[in-house]
């Protein structure tokens, strides 16, 4: 008796566990295609698209297609920029800055993102937030040169020291040789430190027009200074709606929504 | 007592409010003393009621000669708008009175009460009495001008043993004093009594000597102000700041005005700080005003002027701080617009960065996807870094023991003893193998040159039976081991130096036996002494 109830159910276990394995399948392919990035073709062909677009006078179209690399996950550099450019030629000299300002993150060096970030200030007022004399160091390179120039000079670091040690002929020098690494070693900390805390407290672009910083964080309150589109400031506080933002040396409130974070992904690609 | 024994006595005293007329037992009260109890008499007490004749009258008479209360301020003659302290005192004697003092009837307008605070509790004597004297105070402010007569009902609640109720809960079960006050048999008898009218009489600020700049401050109050930065370019803003600090009506104080005419643009001022003390009757504000000059040729922010009138002199005071001079630059070309320029970079000279932005950009040659994981927070990438601290410090343990075995012939030696015996016991096998008699004490005698020659640091020509074996003596194995070593070493000499001593190299199953035996003991010989910690 059981075994023919055994025998009746085996080809129904089979069945459901073939349908299952095959929509699990189904399901795992359908997710790998939404998952896995397209290919490079298909995204150089984009890019390719955005450039004719912006070159035939078609912003919108460009911006469209660059943003939707952005959308993508292709932060780079080369796209960043060519947005920024398509959206200063629109006039929306905010959004360009910050497209600017996000590859200059990535390649701070690059005089054209230079060029035209300085250049999409000053057709609105804004000024350049020229760094101080240090932080013009921590800028020449971005985060994750700063890490490599950390780790190569970690472990030339490590090997002088073991070079020391075994070798007597050298222990003399060793100041000489020494000193100068660890102050390369501190200088790139203090680099990577430095992109750090702009990730922490992170720079801010003005997109609307003729914002105003307030002394307290509320409606009516009295004006401190203006910032023009584009301008760039560093978000130091932030209450309620209102962010609190540092420009020089001065600090003021401004409305969180007149404004954008230079830095809304996580920078994985530097 | 017996003579030369102790006396001690205890005494509890009980006060009590009669609250109805009537014969009263108080007791028996049973007593236990070293297990036994003895039963003190009871204590009839009659109270009274009151003769028609003196009534309400006579029984108030009594409560407030056990309780009263006055009511005081300070100081009496007032004005408008004048802060002021009001006291009051409750006076009790024999009573036990509960934390929880109600004030009824306090005027509700005219006046302003903060809350009363209590002050330390004295005792003073009234009518050859002493009293025990609960303290409050309240600061007020005179809101308008007028006559108050202020007579609040206050109601204490006055702490009664309830003994008939400790008696029905308890049904003697627990019939003891301390039960009685430690499970709360108490109730709180609330009682009204009513203060001595206040009369206060509040005048008006004089108008006829009142200043144009007074806006109301009545107290007594300091006043400071400063001007900060002094040197700006016409358009830029200044800060003023206004300090009062004083008691009075501290709360209602206002910036004074600031007559700087046309020449600036004035924002309202901002109140930066207050700090009041908990009543708000002292304390310091600090007003910010944000004036931006309009011209070059203005060289100073005229003197303020802050004005109050101070009710312990009668009459108004005026502080005057300023004028400050300043020093006004023509504006450069920023924009009108702003109300501060920009922050300035170092350079403040205008540079032209070319007609039009730069061209697009070219592919990128390699798409970068914000998901993948950059190099630097990869494991293998973390983990790597481990190497260099850990390599190095593997070398500074390495170059440190070897410099120590540099240092130390004897312990580098002893540590290389093992090895070499090894080496050694390696060619001991080798002859046995191969049937070479003399090769395999040669090999012997060379093991045990070697071992302990390193082992003791002993010289070739030290090494002999009794050097080797007297190093062990004493320990727990010295006498086998002692043995063993004077076997190996004779062995080893007789092969060596004695008759047998001869060319011959083949051997006999019985030869080969013993030199393995001879090979086993010294394996034996050499771990038993390399167990052994010299």
């Amino acid at each position: 008796m059981n075994g023919t109830h055994t025998g009746q159910w085996r080809p129904r276990i089979l069945g459901v566990i073939t349908l299952s394995g095959l929509l699990l399948g189904a399901a795992i392919l359908v997710h790998a295609e939404h998952l896995s990035p397209p290919p490079e073709s298909r995204l150089l062909q984009t890019f390719v698209d955005a450039g004719r677009a912006y070159d035939e006078g078609k912003l919108a179209e460009a911006t469209t297609l660059y943003e939707d690399l952005i959308k993508q996950g292709f932060q780079n550099k080369e796209v960043l920029y060519n947005l920024g450019n398509a959206l200063f030629r629109q006039g929306l000299v905010g959004k360009a800055v910050l497209a600017y300002r996000q590859a200059w993150y990535y390649s701070p060096r690059d005089p054209d993102i230079l060029a035209n970030l300085k250049f999409a200030l000053q057709s609105t007022g804004a000024t350049y937030p020229l760094p101080g004399r240090v932080t013009q160091l921590w800028v020449m390179l971005n985060r994750a040169e700063w890490i490599s120039v950390a780790t190569v000079t970690y472990w030339i670091l490590f090997a002088a020291a073991g070079s020391l040690l075994l070798s007597s002929r050298l222990r003399p020098w060793a100041t000489h040789i020494l000193v100068p690494l660890l102050l390369l070693l501190s200088i790139s900390l203090s680099g990577i430190g430095y992109w750090w805390m702009l990730h922490r407290t992170p720079e801010v672009v003005v997109l609307a027009d003729h914002q105003e910083a307030l002394f307290a964080p509320l409606e009516g309150s009295t004006a401190y200074f203006a910032l023009p589109q584009g301008s760039i400031a560093r978000r130091v506080d932030r209450s309620g709606p209102w962010i609190k933002v540092a420009l020089g040396k001065k600090t003021g409130w401004l409305k969180e929504s007149a404004c954008e974070e230079v830095w809304p992904l996580r920078p994985t690609g530097i | 007592m017996g003579t030369g024994g102790t006396e001690s006595s205890l005494t509890y005293r009980y006060q009590l409010l009669p609250l109805q007329a009537g014969k009263f037992t108080i007791g028996p009260f049973p007593y236990t003393v070293d297990g036994e109890t003895l039963n003190l008499a009871g204590v009839e007490i009659e109270v009274l009621a009151p003769e028609a004749s003196q009534n309400e009258t006579s029984q108030s008479q009594q409560i407030s000669d056990l309780i009263f209360a006055v009511l005081t301020a300070s100081p009496s003659e007032l004005y408008n708008q004048q802060v002021f302290d009001i006291y009051l005192s409750i006076y009790s004697r024999g009573l036990n009175l509960s934390s929880d003092i109600s004030l009824m009837n306090m005027p509700s307008s005219g006046l302003s009460l903060k809350q009363f605070q209590e002050l330390p509790g004295t005792r003073e004597v009234v009518r050859n009495q002493i009293y025990e004297v609960r303290r409050f105070q309240c600061k007020a402010q005179a809101l308008t001008a007028g006559s108050f007569k202020l007579q609040p009902t206050i109601r204490v609640g006055v702490r009664i043993q309830d003994r008939r109720r400790a008696q029905d809960q308890m049904q003697g079960a627990f019939d003891d004093p301390f039960f009685d006050s430690f499970f709360g048999r108490v109730r709180t008898q609330p009682v009204d009594i009513t203060t001595k009218p206040l009369e206060l009489n509040v005048a008006d600020l004089p108008a006829d000597t009142q200043p144009s700049g007074f806006a109301g401050a009545v107290g007594n109050f300091s006043f400071d102000a400063f001007v900060k930065p002094t040197d700006v370019a016409v358009g830029e803003p200044l800060t003023l700041t206004m300090r009062i600090t004083g008691s009075g009506n501290i709360e209602s104080v206002t910036a004074p005005e600031i007559p700087v005419g046309d020449g600036f643009k004035l924002y309202d001022s901002k109140l930066a700080q207050r700090d009041f003390n908990e009543q708000q009757s002292e304390g310091r504000k600090i007003f910010e005003q944000v004036m931006i000059p309009k011209s070059a040729d203005i060289t100073e922010v005229p003197a303020i002027a802050f004005t109050y009138f101070d009710p312990s002199s009668r009459s108004y005071q005026t502080i005057k701080k300023g004028p400050f001079p300043l020093a006004i630059h023509a504006a450069s070309n920023t924009a009108a617009r702003l109300i501060q320029p920009m922050a300035t970079s170092p350079n403040t000279s205008t540079i032209m960065l070319g007609t039009d932005i730069v061209y697009l950009k070219s592919a990128p040659a390699r798409w970068r996807h914000v998901s993948a994981r950059p190099w630097y927070t990869s494991t293998l990438f973390l983990g790597l870094q481990a190497f260099p601290p850990l390599i190095l410090g593997i070398l500074y343990a390495s170059v440190r023991r070897r410099e120590e075995l540099q240092r130390d012939v004897a312990k580098a030696r002893r540590q290389k003893a093992p090895k070499v015996a090894r080496d050694a016991l390696r060619r001991v096998e080798d002859a046995l193998k191969s049937g070479n008699r003399t090769a395999f004490f040669e090999a012997i005698w060379e093991t045990l040159a070697a071992y302990f020659g390193n082992r003791l640091n002993l010289s070739p020509g030290e090494i002999t039976a009794d050097t080797a074996g007297s190093a062990f003596i004493g320990l727990s194995t010295s006498g086998e081991l002692m043995k063993d070593i004077r076997s190996l070493f004779a062995a080893c000499e007789q092969a060596r130096f004695g008759s047998s001593a001869t060319g011959q190299t083949a051997l006999s199953p019985e030869e080969s036996r013993k030199m393995k035996e001879l090979l086993d003991m010294l394996y034996r010989t050499l771990r038993a002494c390399e167990r052994i910690r010299l």
